[in-house]
């Protein structure tokens, strides 16, 4: 029997020393892959008591900010995102337990998220973020904002030395603070409130295809004599070719998603194979804040940023020579103190409604600002766009 | 006859070494280093309690260590009673008690609603006074043993009664529970005690039967009817608390410790063989038949399919184990409770989350100390009696301990058994208890040097 007895205390031990394996296989192996899980509480848990950093407009005005609101006996401290200023929502973005994060809110996450120190996280402090600083200015944004009124559009305006964003505003825009209520019906309006219009609309150019012609005329050395704002379009292009069209859209950017801090993407260049114009081009007003920031520095296409000051290594990247620059320039309409484009693009280039574009920098000698409206459903063009520009370039200067 | 003597003759000379060898059997014990044992479990649990006030509330209200108060009243009061009464009794029993019934006072105020850790402390003094009551009985256990039979009925008759009018405290689920008057008692535990009785006494008497008359069919040698007997019988019994009480639990850990003690009285490892290939006919008829069997093994073999579905406990369980980590993340300030019914069944998933894997081993440890200890004290007995009660006891603390754990760390399918001790659960506590005071018994009157006079010579002889 003792012999007996002695077996089956091996077998049961041999059972805990099992358990000893397994508690080190969950509690050490399996515990990076386990805790990341999205359906572990935990996480939400920690989330609830994470102090986010602060999202600030470049004079320290406060966009966004963490309240915390008492724990009951039930529920731990927690903490809720406030959201001030609504003219700012689609540069800011938006922070949901449930939808995750958008605009700045996305783009500075680490930074809002902050990190926690070893020992802290041993003795369950919360995390406490760090406070952004976005380039948008608040009466640029305010500006725009009222500009564009009710109208479905966009506007983006660019320091165009520095690449810093000073107004983003996208319409028709949303609540931040009641996101998680309204997410189903902003996901199916058909208006698409949730589409940030300034860095993701792919607008098609229109007249504003002149200008992307003269930049190629111009940088192929051929100065034409024709006046460039009443020679028919397809005339005017002519000795640029189709190709040369094309190459001088993938030498402004257009193939390519601009390098930015938000989402956005890249433009559409027209298959000129298939009964496409040089009209049809399309692009997002990023991309032609950026060619306008271009014309008024010098050849220079800025890397965009929403963070100021600007990163060091935004340095921009010349795609046409001074020359062309100074002649673009010298051929742009003024008006006051802005020189710019406007423009139309018809139903039949858009597929569904028209739109307005204006395309400038001010001031008209020394420029230091781009700036870009999009107007959808108007036929306008300068009469809507360009009284929306001029009150955000206004806005920025003051 | 001859061969038998020779292989008698070594494990009696393993045995004595083992013993002699082993620190923890060899070690003397003055009351200082007693005192000191019994100490570690108060001043943990008093720390336990203090950490937990001050994380949950921010103060230490002088209401929340009446628990420990409790603990410390029954550990001194067991250790002194025992100290005079039972002056031979094995000194690592209590202390290990009580670090375990502490950590389960902890968890229970940790895990369940307020009056559940005062319902619990209640149950812990009267746990300890049967404990007492248990160890103190003057002379042997003979009368245990000579009315088997008696226990028998009484556990089959208790078995009965609880098909007919069993309850589940909370309303739903399997009606396991006997209810007067708002107390709610398990007859599956008693049930447990009183098997544990029957058969070290059966095994006893028919021991020489088992080992020695072989029947034959033919050519084929068959278990004796003497075994299969039992073991159908067992067998039987076991899948009627499977079917009629849903109680997956304790069937699996009724038949865990009728084979264990079976093999302890006769060494075959073939019955042993016979009854693991029963058990999984059970379980493969168990998930083809029945819904609440089938559940639990589908929600086991791929939990991570439905982890928020029907795997949502067993996938809970194993976030909180991951949580933990090394270290663990300091009681009261993990998320244990996000498992449901955490305090009975996933109590060392808690463990595992704020107690870490220092933690969870530690309470291994405490567990395969308390193992030991009574397999020691079979070892050590001089009835075969004695022996049987104190390995299957045993067996018993250890195959429950394993089947719970296991069952949280998704190693075998769920069921619901408690962790001893540790658990939440009034039957549990006061079945284990008494457990351990059968434990001190056979200890106490173990006469140094006496050990190896036993049956296994007079059977080689």
């Amino acid at each position: 029997m003792t012999r007996n007895i002695q077996r089956l205390a091996q077998f049961v031990l041999l059972g805990f020393a099992l358990m000893a394996a397994s508690l080190v296989y969950w509690q050490v192996v399996r515990a990076p892959d386990l805790a990341a899980r999205g359906d572990n509480p935990r996480l939400v848990q920690a989330e609830l008591r994470l102090r986010r950093g602060r999202l600030l407009d470049r004079y320290g005005e406060v966009l966004a900010y963490s309240e915390l609101l008492p724990g009951t006996p039930e529920t731990l401290e927690a903490v809720q995102r406030r959201y001030l200023h609504p003219e700012a929502t689609h540069a800011i973005g938006y922070y949901s337990l449930r939808y995750g994060t958008g605009g700045a809110e996305a783009a500075f996450d680490p930074l809002l998220r902050g990190q926690l120190p070893w020992l802290d996280q041993l003795l369950h402090r919360p995390q406490i973020g760090y406070d952004a600083t976005l380039s948008i200015g608040l009466g640029a944004q305010h500006a725009a904002d009222q500009g564009l009124g009710e109208r479905r559009g966009a506007v983006l305006a660019l320091d165009v030395a520095t690449g810093e964003v000073l107004a983003l505003v996208s319409h028709p825009a949303y609540d931040p603070n009641t996101l998680d209520d309204d997410w189903d019906a902003l996901a199916e309006d058909p208006d698409a409130p949730l589409l940030n219009r300034a860095t993701q609309g792919v607008y098609p150019l229109g007249d504003l295809a002149r200008l992307v012609g003269l930049a190629g005329l111009f940088s192929a050395g051929i100065t034409t004599p024709l006046d460039p704002l009443s020679t028919p379009l397809d005339e005017m292009l002519a000795p640029l070719s189709d190709s040369g069209y094309l190459a001088t859209a993938r030498q402004l950017g257009f193939d390519a998603a601009p390098p930015f801090d938000l989402l956005t993407g890249p433009g559409l260049l027209p298959d000129f194979d298939d009964q496409g114009t040089a009209r049809d081009l399309a692009v997002t007003p990023l991309h032609m804040a950026r060619f306008a920031a271009a014309i008024a520095d010098d050849g220079r296409l800025p890397i965009p940023t929403l963070a100021y000051p600007a990163p060091p290594s935004s340095w921009p990247e010349r795609v046409f020579a001074p020359s062309v620059a100074a002649l673009l320039q010298a051929h742009t309409p003024t008006f006051e103190h802005m020189a710019g484009w406007a423009g139309v693009a018809t139903p039949q280039e858009t597929g569904d409604q028209p739109l307005s574009w204006y395309v400038g920098y001010a001031p008209i000698a020394a420029p230091r600002y781009a700036v870009v409206v999009v107007v959808e459903g108007s036929q306008d063009g300068q009469a809507v766009t360009l009284p929306i520009a001029r009150q955000t370039v206004d806005a920025i200067q003051r | 006859m001859e061969r038998g003597a020779r292989n008698n003759q070594r494990a009696v000379s393993d045995a004595k070494a083992d013993l002699d060898g082993s620190l923890l059997a060899a070690a003397p014990m003055t009351g200082w280093h007693y005192a000191l044992f019994l100490a570690l479990p108060v001043i943990f649990t008093m720390l336990a309690f203090a950490q937990l006030g001050l994380v949950e509330g921010g103060q230490l209200a002088p209401g929340r260590f009446i628990p420990v108060g409790a603990l410390v009243f029954c550990l001194a009061g067991g250790s002194w009673s025992l100290w005079r009464w039972r002056p031979g009794h094995d000194r690592l029993l209590l202390p290990l008690v009580g670090i375990l019934s502490g950590l389960g006072l902890v968890e229970v105020a940790r895990l369940a609603p307020s009056l559940f850790l005062a319902r619990q402390t209640v149950w812990l003094g009267l746990s300890t006074l049967a404990l007492l009551a248990v160890a103190l009985v003057p002379g042997d256990l003979r009368w245990l043993r000579r009315y088997r039979y008696t226990w028998l009925l009484a556990g089959l008759a208790l078995l009965a009664t609880t098909l007919v009018v069993g309850v589940n405290p909370s309303g739903f689920g399997a009606r396991l529970w006997l209810g007067v008057g708002g107390i709610y008692f398990q007859p599956s535990e008693l049930l447990k005690l009183l098997l544990l009785v029957f058969l070290a006494s059966y095994l006893e008497d028919r021991r020489e039967v088992l080992l020695h008359v072989e029947a034959r069919i033919g050519r084929w040698q068959v278990p004796h009817p003497a075994y299969l007997g039992p073991m159908l019988l067992m067998w039987g019994f076991s899948m009627l608390m499977l079917i009629w009480q849903r109680d997956l639990g304790a069937a699996l850990l009724f038949f865990g410790i009728f084979l264990a003690m079976l093999y302890v009285a006769t060494g075959q490892g073939r019955y042993l063989l016979t009854g693991v290939i029963l058990l999984m006919v059970a379980t493969i008829v168990g998930y083809r038949l029945f819904d609440h069997v089938a559940l639990r093994v589908d929600a086991w073999w791929n939990p991570w399919q439905e982890a928020s579905g029907r795997s949502f406990q067993i996938v809970q369980s194993l976030l909180a184990f991951a949580s933990g980590g090394v270290f663990g993340q300091g009681l009261g300030q993990g998320l244990p409770t996000a498992i449901p019914v955490v305090h009975t069944d996933f109590v060392f998933a808690a463990i595992g989350e704020e107690y870490g894997l220092m933690g969870a081993l530690a309470v291994i440890a405490c567990f395969v100390l308390l193992v030991s200890r009574a397999f020691h004290i079979a070892l050590r007995a001089g009835r075969a009696f004695d022996r049987l009660l104190a390995a299957g006891i045993g067996a018993s603390f250890g195959l429950q301990a394993l089947v719970i754990m296991a069952g949280t760390l998704k190693l075998v399918p769920l069921t619901g058994v408690t962790l001893p001790f540790v658990s939440y659960g009034g039957s549990s506590l006061l079945t284990s208890m008494i457990m351990v005071g059968l434990l001190l018994h056979v200890s106490a009157r173990h006469v140094p040097g006496n050990w190896v006079q036993t049956d296994e010579l007079i059977v080689a002889g």
